[in-house]
């Protein structure tokens, strides 16, 4: 299967090459173009710091944490296209080949954890996908999209507020992968109507989602330990039990919102949907069916989130502003003495206490010229500010993270809050791109990624630095023994 | 008697072939380095010089059909019912000249009747040209964005759809509800290649002097986002074009950002994808379909063999080259961020097409050179005409590269796209 695998991804490296960059197209009559496109990429990231604390496995400096080889080739059909008498049907599919070599390949610390855990970490390590599948209907002022896909709500980057519809595969790369890339299709149904102007809003539309909970929930994957990107932890000492949503119309996740334009400038939205949550809750529990009686149950809990995002133009700065504000009803939360009682002596099953939480983000984007450093291309700005409020706070609240070496679970404080910035330009006709990117934690911790993009058609490279710098038990800060450089090729069609 | 009878045969004969030849003279020639003075005065001096250089062949011929009477009938009417009817308020937004009120529809052209010493002709010019490309209908379009560079050749490629409506000019828009007081709506949807596939952006233009909106959808964050009208002079998709250079007078920014002026007239060379005007024809929808294949194949100069280093790779070595009579109009930008300086427009003032633009920086170096091949069509009982921009091109000077738009792959013009197409949830559900 391993060569399968292999022989699979080379025979698509080839077939990339061969075609040239060219996407397919394949005419039906006067609309009907069938077009195929993709990429084969191949992603090398080295260590650029040693293991601390309870990182495992030890990976020392300079060595290899990961060599992603991914393909993603991806068809788009439009049946008919919409004008005033006909309606639009188009569909998309698309397929995604994964297969990460390090545990074949790499350093003996992961060859290791694939020996001591094969079924797990072969399971983690490849895939094979129908990753996307939808067909789209338009007509009018309806819209309809049924099938496999993804959806993005809100005005934010980096942190999700209102965008938290699908999943997020936290074991694909972390917080050192893009958040689109890391975001998985679920299967939905999704409709709009615009209802066009009414009073002083224009383009007012009415936008709703389901996606079914009692036919096999989708949710984020949990990363194993001792796989690259999992959190520092003690390696566990109980059973641990992962239990995926019971499959009932209760757990879908399913939402409305309502946006429009007021005013010629303000574009509004209003939303409110229920989601699962991408970090299962954990409890300790007593159960005299398991070895030793206690177990740790790690289950995915539902969670209600209302909210509302704006942005405007403010011509006189020639800034486009953006705000969202998102309340999250009884989300779960992490207080050692209600989740794991057994840890403090008192041995019955532990609960999953609940509180409301507030986040919100104010951030600006700015385009503006700076010739003394490129006379043919604007630079791009894009900050955001990012709070988060407990409103019914328990001084006992943690992060289920724990400190290095005791092993206390780190302090969960009631205000935090963030900064980003993210600025890119290009040069070279649109073919070299810097950027930097920043994360920012007043508490005492930075990540900055500053890379660089060149692409020789068909060809995109990519050097990125993953730096953080800060305390070990603040936000970004946790992962900052995982400094790595990473160095990506794709090939696109 | 018998010799003075084949005398004058010959003579007669002499005289015909002297004619037919002197004729072909005339119709067609192929001007390069070593004839090029006969273009003196017939392109702007940048482009002159690309033909003394080497680079272009001008394919130099008269056209079989007059251009300014294959347009759209409501523009050719409009040219007479139009005259005197509407004038520019102080921010160059049309208001009726009667009432001083906005219009609540203009057939055609606003301006017909633009007069050289008029202080708001440029401007009128350029009014001309929005309307010209209004005129033509709701566009649905697929296009090709080449780059080349001099030592590369060609480099790469981007496809792309486009579509545009319009709420004034066209008359079969004059029922069309128009809440929003739009001028047109558009969108660009990036298909190809895989890295910038599915990027959009869309475009709302007003009928008055209010800024543009502008929406943008970006596949990595998934999601439609406000974007700055500030960045209409950065460079697009990283090419060689900026967001304004566009539409049909190589100006797609609001009037009212530039101070607009007729600098002169006289004759220039337009561009023309062929001598006769291209085939339309009615497709199973309605719409109207360009059928270039019966201009013959489009040949590029990057396609032919050439000695190392010589010519440059971004012309259509097939199209023809006609005398056309041009305002000249001088537009400088308001604002004092705006990446370039003036720019030298040559418009048609009967066809009210863009033939050449010349761009220079904010110092006063010339930049950027930026020119059209047109195509005229009309349907095989010549009964309707639509026009189409087919392949634009930019240059830039100093870096010797060069970005082309070419609309060959679909041309489509009087298509009846539905208007919620280019509201937000329009615009989301064109996007992945």
């Amino acid at each position: 299967m391993k060569t399968f695998r292999y022989w699979l991804f080379i025979g698509l490296l080839i077939t990339g090459a061969m075609i040239q960059g060219k996407a397919f197209a394949i005419s039906f009559g006067d609309e009907g173009a069938l077009e195929v496109t993709g990429k084969i990429q191949s992603r090398i990231s080295l260590r650029t710091s040693g293991s601390e604390g309870f990182t495992f496995p030890d990976v020392a400096k300079g060595n290899m944490v990961q060599q992603r080889n991914l393909a993603m080739i991806e068809l788009n059909h439009v049946l008919s296209r919409q004008s005033e008498t006909m309606p639009e049907f188009k569909y998309h599919v698309k397929g995604r080949f994964l297969y990460e070599g390090v545990y074949d390949y790499g350093p003996e610390a992961f060859r290791d954890l694939r020996d001591a855990n094969p079924d797990v970490i072969d399971d983690f390590k490849h895939d094979e996908d129908l990753w996307e599948l939808y067909a789209d209907y338009l007509k009018g002022p309806w819209f309809f999209r049924v099938g496999k896909q993804n959806l993005s709500w809100g005005e934010t980057d980096i942190y999700q507020l209102l965008d938290r519809i699908n999943p997020l595969d936290n074991t694909f790369g972390g917080a050192f992968e893009d958040l689109d890339d890391r975001r998985i299709p679920i299967w939905m149904a999704r409709g709009m109507y615009n209802f066009g102007n009414v009073g002083p809003i224009s383009s007012l539309t009415l936008e709703g989602f389901w996606n079914p909970g009692h036919a096999g929930q989708e949710v984020a994957p949990f990363a194993p330990y001792g796989t690259p990107y999992a959190y520092p932890s003690p390696p566990p000492t109980v059973p641990v039990r992962l239990h995926e949503p019971e499959e009932t119309f209760q757990n879908s996740r399913a939402g409305v919102r309502i946006q429009g334009v007021i005013d010629d400038n303000f574009n509004v939205a209003l939303a409110h949907y229920q989601t699962i949550m991408d970090t299962p809750s954990a409890v300790v529990t007593i159960d005299p069916s398991v070895e030793g009686m206690v177990a740790q149950d790690l289950t995915y809990e539902t969670v209600q989130v209302t909210g509302a995002s704006m942005n405007f133009y403010e011509e006189h700065l020639n800034t486009v502003f953006r705000t969202e504000v998102a309340w999250f009803w009884d989300e779960p939360v992490f207080i050692p003495e209600i989740n794991a009682p057994a840890l403090f002596g008192n041995f019955v099953t532990g609960e999953i206490p609940k509180t409301n939480v507030l986040r919100y983000m104010v951030g600006f984007d700015k385009n503006f010229w700076f010739r003394l450093i490129n006379k043919k291309s604007m630079i791009n700005m894009y900050f955001q500010y990012f709070a988060e409020y407990y409103t019914s706070y328990d001084r006992r609240q943690k992060v289920p993270v724990n400190r290095f070496p005791a092993g206390e679970f780190i302090d969960q404080e009631r205000y935090e809050d963030k900064y980003t910035l993210l600025t890119s330009t290009t040069y070279m006709d649109g073919t070299l791109t810097p950027q930097v990117a920043l994360v920012y934690d007043p508490e005492g911790a930075l990540m900055y990624i500053p890379s660089i993009e060149k692409s020789f058609h068909p060809w995109i490279f990519k050097l990125s630095y993953y730096g953080i710098t800060g305390h070990d038990d603040v936000s970004v800060g946790i992962l900052r023994d995982r400094q790595q450089v990473s160095f990506q090729a794709t090939l696109v069609f | 008697m018998k010799t003075h009878k084949n005398g004058i045969m010959v003579l007669a004969v002499m005289i015909v072939l002297a004619i037919a030849t002197g004729a072909l003279a005339a119709k067609e020639q192929y001007v390069d380095k070593s004839n090029w003075e006969t273009l003196k005065g017939l392109m702007p001096d940048v482009a002159l010089n690309w033909v003394k250089s080497g680079d272009m062949v001008v394919r130099y011929s008269t056209l079989d059909y007059d251009p300014g009477k294959v347009l759209p009938e409501w523009v050719l009417e409009s040219k007479m019912e139009n005259i005197g009817k509407y004038t520019l308020t102080e921010n160059k937004a049309i208001v009726e000249t009667a009432t001083g009120n906005p219009p609540r529809f203009i057939k055609g052209i606003p301006f017909p009747d633009v007069k050289l010493n008029d202080p708001d002709g440029g401007a009128k010019v350029i009014w001309n040209g929005f309307y010209m490309r209004n005129a033509n209908g709701s566009l649905s379009n697929e296009l090709e964005v080449k780059f080349f560079g001099r030592k590369t050749g060609y480099e790469r490629t981007i496809l792309c759809d486009w579509f545009s409506k319009p709420f004034d000019g066209y008359e079969p828009a004059r029922s069309e509800p128009n809440p929003n007081n739009f001028e047109s709506v558009n969108q660009i949807l990036i298909k190809s290649p895989y890295d910038m596939a599915g990027t959009a952006m869309m475009t709302w233009k007003y009928r008055t002097d209010k800024e543009n909106m502008l929406y943008g959808y970006v596949p990595a964050i998934r999601r439609v986002r406000r974007l700055t009208p500030s960045g209409r002079s950065d460079a697009l998709f990283g090419s060689d074009y900026a967001q304004d250079d566009g539409g049909y007078v190589a100006y797609d920014g609001a009037v009212n950002y530039f101070n607009w002026k007729i600098i002169g007239e006289g004759e220039v060379l337009g561009g023309f994808i062929s001598t006769k005007p291209t085939l339309v024809t009615r497709n199973k929808a309605g719409h109207w379909d360009f059928n270039f294949k019966n201009d013959g194949p489009i040949q590029w100069s990057f396609e032919k063999k050439r000695e190392k280093n010589s010519g440059a790779p971004w012309f259509v070595d097939s199209a023809v080259w006609a005398k056309r009579p041009v305002w000249i109009v001088e537009g400088i930008p308001k604002d004092i961020y705006y990446n370039y300086g003036r720019q030298i427009f040559y418009i048609d003032k009967e066809t009210h097409c863009c033939y050449w633009k010349v761009i220079d920086d904010r110092t006063g170096k010339h930049w950027k050179t930026l020119w059209y091949y047109w195509s005229m069509g009309q349907d095989a009982e010549k009964t309707v005409s639509w026009n189409a921009m087919l392949i634009t091109t930019i240059l830039d000077e100093r870096m010797q590269h060069a970005t082309c738009q070419d609309g060959n792959r679909r041309y489509r013009c009087g298509v009846d796209l539905n208007s919620n197409q280019f509201s937000l949830s329009g615009f989301t559900a064109l996007c992945k």
